[in-house]
């Protein structure tokens, strides 16, 4: 209802910022059978709390954004927001999960900061999502304020013994 | 015309409509006394509640630039959010000070029912292993009565307020006047059954103010969730609807809201309190009310301060301080120390829709108890509140259609969180800071107070035993916290005004009455003498009602 403005525009990021959130939102959350982060403007809600928090907070977001730009250059060679979705899908996936070292090699792996930036992002990009009316919905929200008294277990009495 | 409230002489003037206020307030009005009941804050109507709005009608979604800069202190609490924040004080108008290395958080609020209106709603009886602690373990001082003079004042008030729990037959937390119990998840059955089996331990249902049935003219919780918005239907206690409504129905009780009261105002030659000065919340103007005794509820810090701003020749170091001892033995619930971890078979799904239900689970203290024996590292003990069942996976790993799915499956989660004594220790203080005026122009408080060896010791063994319990229960990926969080942070403080039967060592006698000035009385968490580890909410209530009583006796026996 803040977001929904025909004359909307971004109070913190730039254009650029703006459509590579977009674009990174909606591979991280893509419509299924359910809306995905682009209907839920995960962007304009991220803008809108962008726009009031602290210095330092901004400087990560807008830093980790940048990052996933020149990551997308130095491999493919274009901005993200411009890749093929197959693409997009191909840079994040190696980000998205617990890394572990390598079998060939007995050496530690230096943390990642790649994986720092991503899960920044997809943090961020998870909350404004699942607090949307679309994300609430995704979770089973009804608009319900109740369906009666609280049942609890309802399984036989030694069941979970 | 309407007569000038401040232009009579009441019988009682209370300062304060929480918990506390709001009994005091009704108890004497009921008995005919002619009360006046003094609030810093405004009227609060059930207009402005907030329980049923999703978050995503708040502009911020709960992250208001105005909550970070006005109540930087408040939102410390889980409660202090975009939607109720003005309840809250402003921070900004409301400063108090603390040591650079001694941390404390002071959660308030200033409106018609105060913190009764985001309470956490855990009500547990004290017991005489609380009250005559000092008798068995020689740390400090045993209160002034015992559990069997305050048990009938428990009975009063759970009847009234209506409390949801299950009998145990555990000596450590006597039994109450319950409402049916709420229902365990099947997470919690399965803890229950096992802590008991493994440890012989005992986990109930949390003993809550929230009805399970209609009571008193308040209708059954419906399960909405999230209580600390208000309820359209009063169905958790808060005093603006029960006590404060009752109060007012007698006839006899003055409501004067946006009163600030700064302090207790003297008459020295008979060594009397003869009524409170305050400052009004807008006009700011300083006005008078006149009373036959007076009854700070104002919370513990808060009544103390005014105490301490109430210095008159004969009482030079504030108000009823002939012992030296007010304002110190500040304590608040030790938190910090517990476990978390999954059930990873029990596959149920979780879901935003209700039934959301405003309550946890407790693990009655189980150290130090007379048949557990002593602990060889530490005295006194803690209780566990916490929960298990189903939650969203916004930390499951990878992106797109799997990465929804596996948000939505979810995880079963299992946590307890240990809420441990605060030991009395006079070094734990609150005092008049001579630097520092609130925006009324009265003076600030200056906090001192850090946990000790003792506290630190409990929070360790804490994640020990939740740990073992939740391992013996079949819990996975367990994580563990054994550190102590700042001062403050339980916003169960007591202590600042003690009771005791020696006026050379306490504040207070037992029936909360000042040694020193027979007209005035603290009936807020300030009387404590310890601070168990129950909550303390419902004890603070009975105690109100136990004091209350008897100065209406006093009043027929006209010793007022």
């Amino acid at each position: 209802m803040f977001l929904t403005d025909p004359n909307w525009k971004a109070a913190f990021l730039n254009d650029q910022q703006n459509e590579n959130l977009i674009a990174l939102s909606d591979v991280i959350i893509p419509a299924t059978a359910t809306p995905g982060a682009k209907e839920a403007m995960v962007n304009r809600y991220l803008d809108l709390l962008l726009s009031v928090q602290p210095a330092e907070f901004q400087r990560q977001f807008v830093d980790a954004l940048a990052f996933i730009d020149s990551e997308s250059q130095k491999q493919l060679g274009k901005d993200f927001r411009l890749l093929a979705p197959s693409d997009q899908i191909w840079l994040l996936t190696p980000w998205a999960y617990p890394r572990q070292p390598s079998h060939w090699m007995e050496q530690e792996e230096k943390p990642d900061p790649a994986q720092e930036h991503f899960e920044r992002l997809k943090a961020l990009i998870a909350t404004a999502y699942y607090g949307s009316e679309i994300g609430q919905k995704e979770l089973g929200w009804d608009g319900s304020v109740t369906h009666g008294p609280y049942q609890g277990c309802e399984h036989s009495t030694t069941a979970h013994s | 015309m309407k007569p000038d409230v401040l232009q009579q002489t009441y019988d009682a003037i209370v300062v304060g409509s929480g918990a506390t206020g709001g009994w005091a307030a009704k108890r004497l009005s009921e008995a005919g006394l002619k009360v006046a009941l003094l609030e810093a804050g405004r009227a609060v109507t059930p207009e402005e509640f907030t329980e049923h709005m999703p978050s995503f009608q708040l502009k911020y979604r709960n992250h208001s630039p105005e909550v970070m800069r006005t109540r930087p202190i408040q939102r410390q609490c889980y409660a202090c959010m975009e939607y109720n924040y003005e309840w809250f004080v402003n921070d900004l108008e409301n400063p108090y000070s603390t040591p650079q290395d001694r941390p404390f958080t002071w959660q308030r609020l200033r409106i018609l029912g105060g913190r009764s209106l985001v309470w956490g709603r855990q009500s547990y009886r004290l017991s005489d292993v609380d009250f005559k602690a000092a008798s068995r373990d020689g740390y400090d001082a045993d209160w002034p009565f015992s559990y069997a003079d305050l048990a009938p004042f428990y009975d009063i008030v759970e009847r009234y307020v209506g409390i949801t729990g299950a009998a145990e037959q555990n000596d450590m937390l006597p039994d109450g006047q319950f409402l049916p119990p709420m229902n365990m998840t099947c997470g919690e059955i399965r803890l229950r059954d096992s802590v008991k089996k493994t440890f012989g331990r005992t986990l109930t249902i949390g003993r809550a103010a929230v009805l399970t049935q209609s009571h008193n003219g308040r209708a059954a919780c419906h399960y909405c969730g999230p209580c600390e918005r208000g309820c359209m239907t009063f169905s958790y206690f808060s005093s603006p609807f029960t006590t404060v409504k009752d109060a007012l129905k007698t006839g006899n009780c003055t409501l004067i809201t946006d009163a600030i009261v700064s302090h207790v105002d003297m008459d020295a030659t008979a060594n009397k309190a003869r009524g409170v000065t305050f400052v009004h919340r807008t006009t700011k103007e300083t006005k008078q009310v006149r009373g036959k005794s007076v009854i700070l509820c104002a919370q513990a810090l808060e009544s103390t301060r005014i105490l301490l701003n109430s210095s008159t020749r004969e009482y030079s170091n504030g108000l009823a301080n002939s012992s030296g001892l007010l304002g110190h033995y500040l304590m608040d619930h030790v938190v910090g120390g517990g476990a978390r971890g999954t059930f990873e078979d029990l596959k149920i799904p979780p879901s935003a829709s209700p039934p959301h239900r405003p309550n946890g689970i407790y693990v009655v203290r189980f150290r130090n108890t007379p048949t557990t024996g002593a602990h060889p590292h530490f005295i006194r003990g803690y209780g566990f509140q916490g929960g298990s069942s189903p939650s969203f996976n916004m930390d499951a790993p990878g992106i797109g259609a799997d990465y929804k799915k596996a948000v939505k499956l979810g995880t079963y989660q299992v946590s307890l969180g240990a809420f441990g004594e605060s030991l009395a220790n006079f070094d734990n203080f609150c005092a008049i800071d001579p630097d520092l005026k609130d925006a009324w122009g009265i003076p600030a408080l200056r906090i001192s107070m850090a946990h000790g060896k003792n506290e630190a010791a409990l929070m360790r063994d804490a994640g020990v035993t939740a740990a073992e319990m939740l391992e013996a229960a079949g819990a996975t990926n367990i994580h563990v916290t054994t550190g102590v969080e700042m001062p403050g942070m339980a916003i169960h403080e007591v202590g600042t005004a003690r009771m005791g039967n020696d006026a050379k060592k306490s504040v207070l006698n037992a029936f909360c009455q000042s040694h020193d000035v027979s007209n005035l009385l603290v009936t807020d968490g300030s009387c404590f003498v310890s601070s168990a580890c129950q909550n303390p909410t419902l004890t603070m209530m009975a105690i109100t009602v136990r004091a209350c009583d008897h100065l209406v006796e006093r009043f027929r026996r006209r010793e007022v």
